[in-house]
């Protein structure tokens, strides 16, 4: 098939250990996938490989291509790793500790060895100036130019690359942040600058400061690593638009990326989100629980409508996995639940019971199957004993599994220890991890006032389709969808993504207070600044979205509600207020009657990007035409292994049907089908596993 | 273990027990108006089975004085209302501080759960309000007399029957607070994080198949026991004692406590005897206090990381006489108690470091500077009411430095000055690590802070502050420096004034300046790290001045950088010395 329209969209993940290559044809909705390691030290290097490959094996050129999305890593692991940019931090006079203090938290009740992580910019670096706003945005101290001029001429010779402004109140008005932009910009013109109230204009001093932090501590290393991407792509060829995903599941031009490196933490697991809409797109279904189970963690995450749920409150890094001790992040996020379970957790045994997770033997050593020096039993290693993974067929085969080294790091480390069979030990090790990603759904659809058993799950990633159908069970969900290619949806994901930009103002008033010329003119300038943007961005339709943060007056957690379309009115301020009400019972259980007020004041634009049209195959076929084998596997309601049959997933076509237990494989997952669980193939062949009312 | 509950299942049905805890306090948090809640996070949840053992308790949030409350909490309520007076619907509350947490503003809310006719279990929480009536807005006094100048005092009752609001009640403390619309607001939340609770459970027994949760209960509480008995045996037998001295009502009036650890095979006896007689102030805390920071001093020490429940009560015997200032009798003022909680654990430590120094720490700074503010916000023409909270510097550990400004031993968090600036007519001006404040040790306390904060009323403003440590700053351990001392100042410079205890009114415009202590040093500051102190230096932690006489290391103002040579001859001499 040889063609010189441009007519491809490209979709690229660089993950931790493999870098995944999507590549769709706009005309036929044909799919292509490459996946190779990642080149950690220069992650472009297998990416452009991997594109090299993908073109070459479909005979497209770099220059057919219409659009490309890619999703990193980057901007999270110069944080993890402490690897950014020499960076100082110009605060208000008085609170340059406010980044070190922080809320001045403990995370943990007993643990009196807690550790605070250190400050991303060390104190020596952080610097006042003598000015000051009020709440209200008044300027009760004027800045001092030249005392500004003196400081950056400093922060210059001491070799600082990037400075994050954070200014008491400038959320409310960024005069002096803009001013202190200005005059580095005149005098050290090579130092980037991230403003506060450009990164997160909202209130809490210590959460915006250190976003603000991240963004500039970031920055430089995000922008060299998009330029070097970008020379790379067009030396091959490549002249279309580059994309990067962003947490909140949009997309923004590699421009926005390389100024707002917060925006793309977290790309991965949003871009994922987005594969489950989309994969309940084509299945009819709009109201999903995406589940994503990978190496390290499982990523659980719920999509209403079609839309995954937006959330503000965001961390990077931690003690001990424990909640509230990362570097907070407060830019809009997809709300995912991600925890310490993964095929590589290990399970250990802790006061006689048995614990999974959420340390992991990570990609090296591993597993102990894997047979690299691993000696500690994981999920892998458990699930491999229970027969649900086929020793020569793991990644397609090219990796061999070692029974017999789960084998004895089960034994060793959980079956002695607690008395129990190897068996038990691994069912054991399997129900544990099963059992806390249960909750993880059960957080994200039922305490959200969601019924799982309306809802549809979608699971992916490389181990998602192994545990997925016994969590299902768990939750009593009935359907079950698990795409093609379930190892690298991820990638799929970023086909699927609209352009988006968001803008936050805070703007405290009661209802029945706020002035509508307040409200209007703050929409005047995120929206003209909005559509400034989507223009840009190359974007022909567009949509403008208005919400507001609304809370009892007295409360400190707001709760997000849409503004109808159209001019701000009275009548429409008291719709709101309404809409609060209702959602505030729905949340919470109870309404209170009190006044309700505004805080933070927001604009979602989009800018709609044509979805790709998935080729559906007219073929049909049945199941024993794709069976490969037998195989015995371990099920808790047989108390046995039973004979399996086999099934190889790319031969399976629509229509077939399976009864379980089963197990299907793939290069990059297996799926297990569960006793008295049915699956299909359909027309996308995505396989469709419904379960039994009980 | 009971044979019904294999590692595995116990090990599932336990974490959804935590996992329902945890939900409780998300619900309680979100939906509070005590600024000590919502942003502080002073609130605390727990589940206990019908037979009043703890049985959960959240982790991620909630601080130990309610959670090590809230076990002898139970035992009044079985007292004053057997099972069969207990009805669906009902939620019995208290604030009695000798019934509760041991304070007025903690309201503890009780929600028996029924199913069939059956109580099988217990909701409780206890959250901090803003403001209970008395004297002065806040609750935090540290120089009444009486219990009855501190507030409303809420007797062990049913607050909603069968439901419905005691309106008896709510007429009363609506009657007797400040704020009654958050004080009712705040009932509302803590009842519905209690609904949360019981709905949870049962869909967690219904889910898993679980009628009765008594052998469930047991299994996790024998299990929490074993390991607490297995941590305490691999301590050393003996008795171990300390007898620590901190600041007293009055400026040169200094108290202690006194205490013996008796350490006996898997058993710990804590005993308090000898510490001071209680006090004519609010520097005095009833019993259920002190024995929470006792049992939290000790599970830090030797099972940080395992779970909290009956189980890790039973090993261990706290003992504290009557009448002393950790076990007041009543009506005595107890505004101050929460500064005993950092004093328990300063005279706990210094006992187990007899046996077992490399698990304890060194002093801290705790919430030991906390101004509450009120008066009249003359942007809205209501009262309203601030609790200025911020901690001092975390002691030093075995192997590690104290963590500036860190919630230790209550837990809770600060207030953003920019929310405290929206909501109340104050204006920080500054809020600043201050330099050589953290005791000196080989591993250096945590760094206290200096808070300023300007009066923007329009009459005048009502202060207390129940200060702490101006006398004696947090003690280092085994040769460590004690931390920095406090100061509490009114429009600091010339003529300034030194405030105290005392409940204080001042003018609009003031500016009231507070320092917040550092922690204790850990071990000998001659050992620490010469490049950690030069770090220090560079970071304006410690000045280039106590690097030399605390520390003994020499650097040059010039290169900045250690002179090993003057340094290590500085620290030969200084080690003669002393």
């Amino acid at each position: 098939m040889v063609s010189e329209e441009g007519r491809y969209r490209l979709g690229f993940d660089i993950g931790g250990t493999f870098t995944d290559l999507v590549m769709a044809d706009e005309a036929t909705g044909e799919i292509r996938i490459v996946k190779v390691p990642s080149t950690p030290k220069n992650p472009n290097i297998g990416a452009l490989q991997g594109l090299k490959r993908l073109l070459a094996e479909s005979n497209v050129k770099a220059g057919q291509l219409t659009f490309a999305i890619h999703g990193t890593t980057v901007v999270t692991n110069t944080v993890i790793e402490q690897k950014g940019a020499k960076t100082a931090l110009i605060t208000t006079k008085g609170f340059r500790d406010v980044l070190e203090i922080g809320r001045e938290r403990r995370v943990t009740q007993y643990d009196i060895f807690e550790e605070r992580l250190p400050p991303l910019v060390p104190r020596h670096l952080r610097r006042e100036v003598d000015e000051r706003t009020a709440f209200n945005g008044e300027i009760l101290k004027k800045l001092n130019r030249e005392e500004v001029e003196a400081l950056i001429r400093e922060l210059a010779e001491l070799g600082v690359e990037s400075i994050a402004v954070c200014l008491i109140h400038s959320y409310s008005n960024p005069k002096h942040e803009k001013e202190i932009e200005e005059i580095t910009g005149k005098s050290a013109p090579n130092i980037r600058v991230s403003l506060s109230s450009a990164v997160l204009p909202a209130w809490r001093e210590y959460e915006r400061t250190s976003t603000t932090v991240v963004n500039a501590y970031t920055r430089p290393k995000t922008e060299k690593y998009m330029e070097e991407l970008t020379e790379g792509l067009r030396a091959e060829g490549f002249r279309a638009r580059l994309f990067i995903m962003t947490a909140a599941g949009g997309i923004v031009p590699v421009e926005t990326a390389a100024q707002f490196p917060v925006r793309i933490l977290e790309s991965g697991p949003a871009a994922g989100t987005l594969a489950a809409s989309f994969i309940g797109e084509l299945v009819g279904e709009d109201n999903l629980i995406s589940f994503d189970m990978g190496g390290t963690t499982a990523k659980v995450a719920l999509v209403e409508r079609g839309q995954p749920r937006i959330t503000t409150v965001f961390e990077v890094g931690g003690y001990r996995f424990k909640k509230g001790s990362g570097y907070p992040v407060e830019v809009p996020t997809i709300d995912l639940i991600e925890i310490g379970a993964g095929g590589g957790s290990i399970a250990h045994v802790e006061m006689g019971l048995l614990k999974v997770g959420p340390e992991s033997a990570g990609a090296d050593p591993g597993p102990a199957c894997y047979g690299l020096g691993g000696t500690q039993p994981t999920v892998t290693d458990a699930d491999l004993v229970l027969g649900y993974l086929n020793p020569d067929y793991f990644i397609g085969g090219e990796m061999k599994l070692q029974k017999e080294l789960a084998v004895k790091a089960i034994e060793d480390h959980v079956a002695k220890p607690l008395g129990l069979s190897v068996i038990e030990a691994a069912l054991g090790i399997h129900d544990v991890v099963n059992a806390n990603m249960a909750r993880a759904m059960r957080a994200v659809s039922i305490e959200r006032g969601r019924d799982p058993r309306m809802l549809t799950l979608v699971a992916f990633g490389g181990a998602g389709p192994v545990h997925a159908n016994r969590l299902a069970e768990q939750n009593k969900i009935r359907k079950l969808v698990i795409p093609l290619a379930a190892g690298v949806a991820t990638a799929i994901g970023m086909l699927a993504s609209d352009v988006k930009f968001d803008f936050v103002r805070t703007y405290v008033a009661r209802i029945e207070e706020v002035n509508l010329d307040t409200a209007r003119s703050l929409y005047e300038e995120m929206e003209s600044e909005a559509v400034e943007l989507l223009k840009a961005a190359g974007v022909t339709q567009m949509e403008l979205v208005r919400s507001v943060d609304m809370r009892y007056v007295g409360q400190a957690y707001e709760l997000n509600v849409q503004i109808p379309g159209g001019e701000l009115s009275a009548g429409m301020v008291k719709t709101l207020e309404d809409s609060f009400v209702n959602l505030y019972e729905k949340t919470y259980g109870f309404t209170t009657g009190d006044p309700v007020e505004t805080v933070n004041w927001r604009l979602l634009a989009v800018g709609k990007v044509p979805r790709v049209k998935v080729k559906r195959v007219k073929e049909k076929g049945k199941a024993e035409d794709a069976l490969k084998g037998k195989r015995k596997a371990f099920f808790a309601e047989y108390g046995e292994y039973v004979e399996c049959d086999v099934y190889d997933r790319y031969r399976l076509l629509p229509e077939a049907f399976i009864h379980g237990p089963a197990i299907v494989e793939e290069r990059e997952s297996t799926v297990v089908v569960c006793p008295k669980a049915k699956a299909t193939v359909d027309e996308y062949l995505n396989l469709v596993i419904t379960l039994e009312e009980e | 273990m009971p044979e019904e509950f294999d590692p595995v299942r116990l090990e599932i049905l336990w974490s959804g027990l935590l996992s329902i805890v945890e939900e409780m306090s998300i619900t309680l948090k979100r939906t509070a108006y005590s600024e000590l809640v919502r942003e502080a996070n002073d609130f605390s949840c727990a589940l206990f089975d019908r037979e009043g053992n703890m049985l959960a308790q959240t982790d991620w949030i909630g601080t130990p004085g309610h959670l090590g409350s809230i076990p002898k909490i139970m035992e009044s309520v079985f007292r004053e209302f057997p099972v069969e007076t207990l009805k669906p619907g009902d939620a019995v509350a208290t604030n009695d501080p000798w019934l509760g947490s041991g304070h007025l503003p903690d309201l503890v809310l009780i929600s028996p759960i029924f199913s069939d006719g059956e109580i099988l279990a217990f909701a409780v929480n206890i959250a901090h309000h803003s403001d209970v009536g008395g004297r002065a807005a806040g609750g935090h006094i540290a120089d009444s007399r009486e219990i009855f100048e501190e507030g409303i005092r809420i007797p062990l009752h049913k607050i909603y029957r069968a439901g419905e609001p005691n309106e008896d009640t709510i007429k009363m403390i609506t009657a007797n607070v400040r704020e009654p619309r958050e004080y009712l607001g705040d009932i509302k939340a803590q009842l519905s994080a209690n609904f949360v609770g019981e709905r949870r459970l049962k869909e967690f027994m219904k889910d898993n198949q679980i009628e009765d949760l008594m052998p469930l209960a047991r299994a996790i509480i024998n299990t929490t026991e074993k390991a607490t008995r297995e941590a305490i045996s691999q301590v050393a037998d003996g008795t171990y004692g300390h007898e620590h001295e901190f600041d007293g009502p009055e400026p040169g009036s200094p108290v202690k406590i006194k205490v013996s650890i008796e350490v006996k095979g898997e058993q710990m006896k804590v005993d308090f005897t000898g510490s001071s007689p209680q006090t004519a102030s609010g520097l005095n805390c009833p019993f259920n206090y002190t024995y929470a920071y006792a049992i939290h001093a000790v599970k830090g020490s030797l099972t940080p990381t395992l779970p909290f429940n009956a189980g890790a009560l039973k090993p261990i015997d706290v003992y504290a006489p009557e009448g002393t200032i950790i076990n007041v009798r009543f009506p005595a003022a107890v505004g101050a108690r929460h500064l005993l909680s950092w004093h328990v654990n300063a005279a706990m430590m210094g006992a187990l470091a007899k046996v077992i120094p490399d698990r304890v720490l060194a002093g801290s700074g705790g919430e030991s500077n906390m101004p509450q503010f009120s008066g009249i916000n003359p942007r809205t023409g209501r009262f309203f009411v601030h609790v200025a909270m911020h901690s001092g510097g975390l002691g030093a550990r075995p192997d590690r430095d104290g963590i500036h400004c860190f919630a230790f031993p209550p837990r809770a968090e600060n207030t953003p000055a920019e929310v405290t600036e929206t909501e109340h007519p104050l204006r920080i001006e500054r809020l600043e690590l201050i330099q050589d404040s953290g005791g000196a040790g080989k591993f250096r306390g945590g760094c206290g802070i200096v808070v300023d904060y300007r009066v923007l009323t329009e009459s005048p403003c009502t202060i207390v502050n129940p200060i702490d440590w101006i006398e004696y700053g947090p003690p280092g351990i085994l040769g460590g420096k004690p931390g920095s001392t406090s100061k509490f100042i009114l429009n600091p410079g010339p003529g300034e004034t030194m405030l105290g205890k005392e409940l204080v009114r001042v003018p609009p415009g003031s500016l009231i300046r507070c320092y917040l202590p550092g922690g204790g040093g850990y071990g000998n500051p001659l050992e620490r790290d010469p490049n950690l102190v030069l770090e220090d230096v560079v970071n304006g932690i410690v000045s280039l001045e106590k690097a030399k006489t605390e520390y003994g290391v020499v650097i040059d103002p010039e290169t900045m950088k250690v002179n090993r040579e003057e340094t290590e001859k500085l620290r030969k001499s200084l080690m003669g010395s002393g």
